[in-house]
């Protein structure tokens, strides 16, 4: 069952063509990682799909129904979550408020004014945060947590709305290998275990033949190859790509 | 026709003096990032030195020019010094609290230059050469306005020599584009700022100097010069050069012909070229998204909810409070009032500019809206008093959400100049319309016969400013406030989780609009009357000063912050005649002192 399929999408920025007509699908419960050399537009295509950019040309579907174009707060709504490359925390808050805040972002509970908003979810995010391994660091601040605890912070923030679709750009730049290889098998366990749809960049080689299901390679905007491991090391494309030559 | 010649000539001399005004603010702010306040007070130095000098050589025009040169001369010496010894401690703190600490130069100014010139206005008195004029079409006009017509390019034009055919020039520019750059390539920066300092502040002593002979060196100069130049500076696009001259020409000429269509506008014609301006090109004429600026990208403070000491705290500051009728008189009790108002005042500007995160320069225009209707609706529509405290802040709060709504895209230093160009505007409306009564304002405004005891009306206003404090207090620690800080802190990550930050500061605008205007109302009962001062930059700068020594980043902030100004400010002026200048070196001191404000400090020591 197809969770998301995008098709021919098409991105500018003046006269940079970051995404040049790319099509992939992600199945409920798959582990899709999208691969390529910096500037190839990874980014740019996970700002399309989580509705951070428009596309000039190309549709986004998500279980069937036309997303393209809209807010990232309506497809939150529709149970798409989304880390970013540079990392962003609600920095004046504890680690479990901004899961906290997420919840109560996903409960629609942002309008009301009264009643002490630190009060609400606090279970359900210490919960959260257990799943990540953060619940001892639960009430220190999230603006001097460590660089991986960060990303394991937007993790749990992230996956509080209780996504169908998860978008994760580099979401373990920064970590040490050892920390990368567990927060994947921990994504992957979630992936398999509750269907969810997970997309993902990673420069750490090993980690994406590791977990991923499936593999995009994008350059320059276009993707060059798909398939699993095994195929995409033995890629032609894909090996001059990383490895020079012609 | 000829009229038409005519207004465009005046135009063209308008726009060189507008120019002139901005050029030095700008070419600062696009080096060092400093929005610089005390910028008029420079141009009223360079006025005022011009004075000085040219009464005491003669007349002939070569002399007149070396004159004006050695007062620019002279302000870009000062404007040395006072990078040397204030500025450059501040670059690294967050830029409204060097915005402050220009302010508090702007006081100290002030008071300085009243003691060494006097109360009385300076005219330069004029030679004949300076008195000409030229028939053109018919009409007479002044010599002097054809020069200054030729004066604005020629600067134009040798600052642009300036900055791109030499060493200098060129990396000003390169730290325009990219400072961190320009530090990595090892530049000495501390010469380049000073040198782009002294830069500016000569030119603001230029134009000062040239501003003379068409009227005089005044101690009101100072505000009134920076207000133009902030237009213009943000109208052009912050730190372009050709930018300012665009906009000096732009809104010269629109007051110019403004004038002829309607005479009565031309204070809030400049502000609607602003608004109009920055609603359809966020970062001016010809400005660019600035690159984040030292300071903005700081980490934030952590905020907690109120620990049992400070809530105990406060139960007692409030018992006192509440027992106060029972202690003080009349008077006291009317100071205490005055203080209860500035609270809430800076509890509303506080709720949109810490967890909101926009700094409004603009935020006595609720106070007045609110103000106004309270006074209206009990000398107009001569309603009992309750309807006016309803009137205020419900008024205050439509105008607010209607405004905010071409606000909240903005950010930073453009939505701080587009809510001064809105509290501008809502001052001239004030100050030109019959119905506010003008200049003379509302008078006689007082409260119901039940409330007239000042011991009731004090606990009247307790419960409505304290209640409206606590009660933003809550409500910025409810969902809605976390939701709003979320928007703030991320607001990428914010929209990533189904929050609408453009929605969420919408609210949190109008709620604070409200609330000042609920501030409006009381204090119009309790003083009895309006007058468009209300309105005035100074009282917006009193709010962001009360914010700012309170610190943005703590939550108890806007209370400490508005008692402590408030109790200064008092007994200040009751102390000393000299009470600016003292104002504006207790405000330096703080700044270096605490660059995070005063509960900010307190907050940090605690956890420390
Ligand atoms: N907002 C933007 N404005 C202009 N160019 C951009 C913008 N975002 C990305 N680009 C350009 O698009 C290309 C793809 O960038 P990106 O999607 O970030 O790549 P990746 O994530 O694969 O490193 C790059 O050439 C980059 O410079
Ligand atoms: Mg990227």
């Amino acid at each position: 069952m197809t969770a998301l399929r995008a098709s021919g999408l098409h991105k500018a920025f003046g006269g940079v063509q970051a995404v040049a007509g790319v099509s992939f699908a992600i199945g409920r419960g798959e582990m899709l990682a999208m691969i390529g050399p910096n500037g190839a537009g990874k980014t740019t295509c996970f700002d399309l799909v989580g509705g951070q950019l428009r596309p000039d040309a190309g549709r986004v579907m998500l279980d069937g129904q036309d997303i393209t174009g809209q807010p990232p707060r309506a497809l939150a709504r529709r149970g798409v979550g989304r880390t970013f490359q540079i990392t962003a925390v609600f920095a004046s808050m504890t680690v479990r408020e901004n899961v906290q805040v997420a919840l109560q972002a996903h409960h629609r509970r942002f309008w009301r004014c009264w009643g002490a908003a630190d009060a609400g979810f606090r279970d359900e995010a210490v919960a959260l945060l257990a799943q990540v391994d953060m619940q001892t660091q639960a009430d220190r601040a999230a603006g001097v947590l460590a660089y991986g605890d960060l990303k394991r912070l937007e993790l749990a923030v992230a996956l509080a709305a209780g996504p169908r679709l998860l978008l994760m750009d580099e979401p373990t730049a920064g970590m040490a290998p050892a920390e990368r290889t567990a927060l994947m098998a921990l994504v992957r366990r979630l992936a398999h275990g509750r269907g969810l749809a997970v997309l993902f960049t990673e420069h750490d080689m090993d980690v994406v033949f590791g977990v991923a299901d499936r593999i995009l390679v994008l350059n320059r905007g276009h993707l060059i190859a798909e398939g699993d491991a095994a195929a995409i090391r033995a890629d032609a494309r894909v090996r001059a790509v990383y490895l020079g030559g012609p | 026709m000829d009229a038409i010649l005519i207004q465009l000539l005046t135009g063209l001399a308008g726009a060189s003096s507008l120019f002139l005004v901005a050029a030095g603010l700008t070419v600062i702010f696009g080096v060092t990032r400093v929005v610089n306040f005390a910028h008029g007070s420079l141009f009223m130095l360079g006025a005022y030195i011009a004075w000085s000098i040219l009464v005491h050589l003669p007349r002939a025009p070569g002399w007149h020019a070396a004159g004006v040169l050695l007062a620019a001369l002279a302000t870009a010496g000062i404007g040395a010094l006072l990078e040397i010894g204030l500025l450059r401690r501040l670059y690294r703190a967050p830029e409204l609290l060097q915005l402050l600490a220009t302010f508090g130069v702007l006081l100290v100014v002030q008071d300085l230059t009243l003691l060494l010139w006097g109360p009385n206005d300076l005219a330069l008195p004029r030679p004949s050469w300076l008195r000409g004029s030229v028939a053109i079409a018919g009409a007479r006009f002044p010599a002097y306005d054809l020069l200054l017509i030729g004066i604005g390019p020629l600067v134009l034009a040798a600052l642009w020599l300036l900055f791109s055919r030499t060493r200098w020039g060129t990396l000003v520019r390169a730290a325009t584009q990219d400072r961190e750059m320009v530090a990595a390539l090892g530049v000495d920066q501390s010469v380049l700022f000073t040198t782009v300092f002294a830069l500016g502040a000569g030119l603001a002593g230029l134009g000062g100097a040239l501003a003379l002979p068409d009227g005089s060196a005044n101690l009101q100069m100072d505000l009134t010069v920076i207000t133009d130049a902030f237009v213009v500076v943000v109208v052009g696009g912050m730190g372009s050069l050709p930018g300012a001259y665009l906009a000096a020409l732009l809104i010269a000429l629109l007051q110019a012909f403004g004038v002829m269509l309607l005479p009565n506008a031309t204070l809030v014609l400049m502000f609607v070229v602003m608004a109009a301006v920055l609603a359809v090109r966020p970062h001016g004429l010809l400005g660019r998204a600035l690159a984040p600026a030292r300071g903005e990208a700081q980490a934030t403070a952590l905020i907690r909810p109120a620990s049992p000491a400070l809530r105990g705290l406060g139960l007692a500051v409030l018992a006192l409070a509440m027992a106060a009728p029972f202690l003080a008189g009349p008077f006291v009790l009317s100071v205490l009032t005055e203080a209860l108002v500035a609270m809430l005042f800076a509890a509303s500007l506080h709720a949109m500019m810490g967890p909101g995160g926009m700094a409004s320069f603009g935020h006595a225009a609720w106070f007045g809206i609110g103000a106004y209707a309270a006074a209206l609706a009990a000398k107009g529509l001569l309603m009992p008093m309750p309807v006016g405290l309803l009137l205020g802040p419900l008024l205050a709060g439509a105008a607010a959400l209607a405004f905010g709504w071409f606000v909240v895209r903005l950010s930073g230093v453009y939505l701080a100049m587009l809510t001064l160009a809105f509290a501008q505007i809502v001052w001239a409306v004030a100050f030109q319309s019959d119905l506010t009564g003008g200049d003379n304002g509302v008078l006689g405004i007082w409260p119901d016969a039940w409330a007239q005891d000042p011991r009731v009306f004090y606990a009247l206003a307790l419960v409505l400013c304290a209640g409206g404090t606590l009660g933003l207090r809550r409500v910025l620690f409810s969902p809605f406030g976390y939701a709003l800080r979320a928007a703030r802190d991320a607001p990428a990550r914010a929209e990533a989780i189904g929050l609408w930050p453009a929605r969420l500061r919408l609210a949190a605008f109008a709620l604070a609009g409200a609330a000042a205007g609920l501030a409006g109302a009381v204090g119009t009962y309790s003083k009895g009357s309006v007058f468009p001062t209300t309105i005035s930059i100074s009282r917006s700068v009193d709010a962001l000063l009360m914010v700012l020594l309170g610190g943005v980043q703590t939550m108890s902030g806007p209370i400490v912050g508005a008692l402590a100004y408030t109790g200064l400010y008092d007994v200040l002026i009751r102390a000393t005649d000299l009470w600016r200048l003292c104002l504006g070196l207790i405000i330096i001191a703080l700044v270096l002192a605490f660059p995070q404000g005063i509960a900010g400090a307190a907050a940090r020591d605690r956890t420390a």
